[in-house]
């Protein structure tokens, strides 16, 4: 029998406690893989126009998996090293060498990892064409996808992760060499004393946490200063937390003797606040893992989100486009006529007065600054929303009032611009005028003017100086379908802007925006969700491989336990709640976090966000619920079967 | 009074096919309320196969096992753990108490898995812990006290439910001389002024000498009965008397 022999009747036999971990290697792989190939994909990199920011994308993204591979790998192989420490220090003490313990845990690990990175990349060939196929559905291409296997990304795949899992089988045989034959032998020690709670820590989280949240949600304006203040107590805080804050809930709810003294409870109870102490630095780990996963899910379905529901009302027009003289003018009416499948339905000139002007508000960046700004004629506004039916039209009464347009407006960061004053500063004189009104959508397309302020028809006659801007903002039919029309419009601006004459002229194009929208929100959620995935896996099979181990420690107590007279059905009981605590509570403290840190992006993005935040927690909450079950099975499964 | 347990015929066939080794053959006995049975016999005789038999943690391979009016060898799985937690009470070798919890919530567990009042509860732990001697102890966790104390907290446990039966294996196996004799005075006390009904294996005669009845089994038979006359050192020479004809290795009696 070769050690090498050993090694594989061991990987066979402890099958169960390495499937887990293997499924989470796989996936790891697999999507490594999905991801390299996705790098190299010519069909995927010819479609989009962004060829270097998509190579870049996964490229960060495949690091970020190997990344956390490691650390997972690394987590789990010294997990099982530790388990089987007692196999380890019989083979000991029958004479076998540590030089052949490590060499046999070493193949075992080898083994492992190349069965993982075969089935991995197996399954990444599998799933290639239904990734692409899932990311082009995502970026907006309808096209057919053509299975392609790429032999670079499989030499990447295979490099990358045998240097991991020779790194982290050198560090397994390392563990062996530091046991000694005695240590190997100790049963894990009795009698724990029964943890103490420091108030100084519990007050200490609860306030780390408290202010962290409360800066945080205050916050006017978001600096990196800040996010940094916020991140450090909230982590640090749950820290303290789970060290203190749970012993106390164990505690108060043995307090309760009525509930307490009643059936199972005491046992789970018990054995929570046993090994609370130990458990604390994972739990709080898992909180802050999830609450990281949960925060970038969100963060992309809701751009992503916020992107399809909004889009639309920021792009009212098909085309917006300054028009500095008549010559450009026509040379685009050109290319519209040779596109009669796009027909003009709407088309309407706009004259702004540009000029600068000086506002009363005292937040934000207009605060104290004199800056641009773009007067139109309320006729002209009216005319505009008329067609868009974005926004209400507008009466002014007197040449005196105004309304400004401010498509950056937040409603909660902002103060509102009713009763705020602007002062013109035209030729000769300053004007000032008074907001009765504020419209917070673009009134063209998004980003093509700012500070728009609408003026009475009278005073906007009067103004003589100021910069006169002339666009063009034009509806077609069937705007969806427009590459045509879009590309040589885009073709004629890019031609004349390096011409010279018109550095600066202003184009907007519903059809590319939205499709270069659609790509870069397509690209974030494909790797959002993926990395989301691998990272959420892990941290499941990290509790789920720390919570079985405890269960190899109360074989003992079950046993005293089913001789006391307690069913099959109760032990399963004890053990679904004790678990329940220990999932639930990181859990829970993870999904307030995110559901704190989302908030901003509510506040910043001025959309709704509960329909995205909803399903991310709901859909991250359910994988999690699958790991809690698995977990109650296999304990359940241990501490049984050995009665 | 009333027969609390009555084995008939019981039969123990350990392995299967060919290679069998009868463990236990044809144990008929009764044990009466208010009784205290010792169990003895050398190693290997089929004493702990017989406890574990009695105790519902095993099956017989033939023969009946009536407890309380009973039959457990037909009850099921679930229906057994109610049954024990019920009707028997434990005393264990290595004391099995949960080192997660507390003397007191050690000894009350039986009385929480049966979903018995709490104050009920605090008034019958109160109430045994004095009996015991253990009533400083009881807010202690299992590792800060003595061996001697974890047996008499695992005797509580055992009584505290009044069980029809309680069933002792070597409890005293792990004690040193003082606490064996502490806790054997216990027991018996439990049986004269409480009139619980004990079972107790043991291969120690000095323990043995405390019960009022012995049953000798030897290579899974009944081999004798003695039953005590006058008092505990003459119970004590009887028994010595008997384990010498019964001869067995003498490492194994003593």
């Amino acid at each position: 029998m070769t050690l090498f022999s050993v090694a594989w009747k061991n990987v066979k036999r402890n099958f169960y406690s390495y499937f887990l971990y293997l499924v989470s290697m796989v996936f790891s792989i697999m999507i490594y893989y999905m991801f390299t190939s996705l790098k190299y994909n010519q069909q995927v990199l010819n479609l989009a126009n962004v060829k270097e920011e998509i190579k870049i994308g996964f490229t960060m993204a495949s690091t970020v998996i190997a990344l956390f591979a490691a650390i997972f790998i690394w987590y789990s192989n010294s997990f099982f090293t530790r388990k089987r420490k007692k196999e380890v220090g019989l083979y000991s003490l029958m004479g076998v060498k540590k030089r052949q313990i490590g060499a046999m845990l070493f193949y075992e690990n080898l083994l492992m990892g190349l069965c993982a990175l075969i089935i991995g990349i197996l399954l990444g060939n599998i799933f290639s064409k239904l990734s692409v196929m899932l990311l082009l559905k995502l970026m907006g291409f309808t096209v057919n996808v053509k299975f392609v296997l790429i032999p670079r990304a499989i030499l990447d795949t295979v490099i990358t992760f045998a240097i991991l899992f020779v790194i982290t089988s050198i560090h397994g045989y390392m563990i062996i060499y530091r046991y000694k034959l005695i240590d190997l032998f100790q049963a894990d020690q009795q009698g724990e004393k029964e943890p103490r709670a420091s108030i100084i820590s519990a007050i200490l989280g609860v306030l780390l946490i408290g202010s962290g949240y409360f800066y945080y949600v205050t916050a006017k304006i978001y600096s990196l200063h800040s996010l940094l203040y916020t991140l450090i107590t909230v982590v640090v805080g749950t820290y303290f937390l789970f060290s203190s804050v749970t012993i106390y809930l164990i505690k108060m709810s043995r307090k309760n003797k009525k509930r307490y003294y009643s059936g199972v409870n005491m046992i789970g109870t018990s054995h929570l606040l046993y090994r609370i102490k130990r458990h604390a630095r994972t739990l709080a780990t898992i909180a802050v893992l999830s609450a990281t996963t949960i925060t970038a899910m969100g963060i992309c379905f809701s751009f992503y989100y916020d992107f399809q529901t909004k889009f639309d009302s920021q792009h009212p027009f098909s085309y917006v486009y300054r028009v500095p003289d008549k010559s450009v003018d026509q040379r685009m009416e050109e290319i519209f006529a040779r596109h009669p499948e796009n027909e003009i339905t709407d088309s309407l000139e706009i004259d702004f007065i540009q000029t600068k002007g000086r506002f009363s508000v005292k937040s934000g960046f207009k605060a104290d600054r004199e800056t641009y700004v773009n007067l139109i004629s309320q006729s002209k506004y009216n005319q505009l929303v008329a067609v868009t039916k974005e926004m209400e039209p507008v009466t002014l009464t007197g040449s005196d009032e105004a309304m400004i347009v401010d498509e950056f407006f937040s409603a909660a960061l902002d103060e509102s611009y009713i009763g705020k004053t602007v002062d013109l500063s035209l030729p000769g004189e300053s004007k000032s005028l008074t907001f009765v009104d504020y419209r917070t959508r673009p009134l063209v397309n998004s980003y093509m003017l700012f500070n728009i302020i609408v003026i009475s028809d009278e005073l906007f006659a009067e103004v003589t100086g100021g910069e006169v801007i002339k666009m063009k903002a034009v509806v077609v039919k069937d705007e969806k379908r427009s590459e045509g029309l879009s590309k040589e419009l885009e073709g004629l601006v890019t031609e004349l802007r390096e011409g010279g004459t018109y550095e600066s002229l202003g184009f907007s194009s519903y059809y590319l925006e939205r499709s270069d929208g659609l790509i870069a929100n397509g690209l974030v959620i494909f790797i959002g969700t993926f990395l989301g995935l691998v990272f959420l896996l892990s941290t499941g099979s990290i509790i789920f491989f720390k919570q079985l181990s405890e269960a190899s420690d109360d074989v003992s107590r079950y046993r005293i336990l089913k001789n006391i007279g307690i069913n099959r059905r109760e032990v399963r009981v004890t053990i679904s709640r004790q678990l329940f605590f220990v999932f639930a509570l990181p859990l829970g403290v993870g999904v307030v976090h995110s559901l704190v840190a989302l908030s901003m992006l509510n506040k910043l993005l001025d959309t709704n966000l509960l329909v995205p935040v909803t399903v991310t927690v709901a859909v991250y909450s359910l994988i999690y619920g699958v790991y809690y079950y698995l977990t109650v099975n296999s304990y359940t499964r241990i501490v049984n079967s050995s009665v | 009074m009333s027969v609390v347990l009555t084995t008939k015929n019981v039969k123990k066939v350990y392995g299967s096919r060919g290679n069998n080794y009868l463990a236990l053959e044809d144990i008929s006995f009764e044990i009466k309320e208010g009784e205290f049975v010792g169990i003895m016999g050398p190693s290997g005789a089929g004493k702990t196969t017989l406890l574990n038999v009695i105790s519902t943690i095993d099956k017989p391979t033939a023969g009946t096992v009536i407890i309380d009016g009973d039959d457990v060898v037909k009850m099921k799985d679930n229906k057994l753990s109610a049954f024990r937690r019920d009707k028997l009470g434990f005393l264990f070798q290595d004391f099995n108490l949960l080192d997660t919890l507390t003397i007191k919530e050690n000894i009350i567990l039986p009385l929480a898995l049966a979903r018995v009042s709490h104050t009920e509860i605090e008034n019958r732990v109160k109430q045994i812990a004095v009996n015991l001697g253990i009533l400083e102890m009881l807010n202690k966790y299992p590792y800060e006290v003595s061996g001697g104390q974890k047996q008499r907290a695992a005797a509580g446990r055992a009584i505290i439910h009044k069980p029809k039966l309680i069933l002792a294996d070597e409890p005293t196996g792990a004690l040193d001389s003082k606490s064996s004799s502490e806790l054997l005075q216990c027991l018996s006390d439990l049986n004269e002024k409480d009139k619980a009904t004990i079972m107790m294996v043991t291969h120690d005669p000095f323990a043995a000498s405390y019960c009022k009845r012995i049953i000798f089994i030897k290579d899974g038979r009944l081999f004798t009965e003695l039953v005590r006359g006058g008092n505990r050192k003459e119970f004590f020479q009887k028994i010595m008397d008997v384990l010498a004809t019964m001869g067995g290795e003498r490492n194994d009696l003593i």
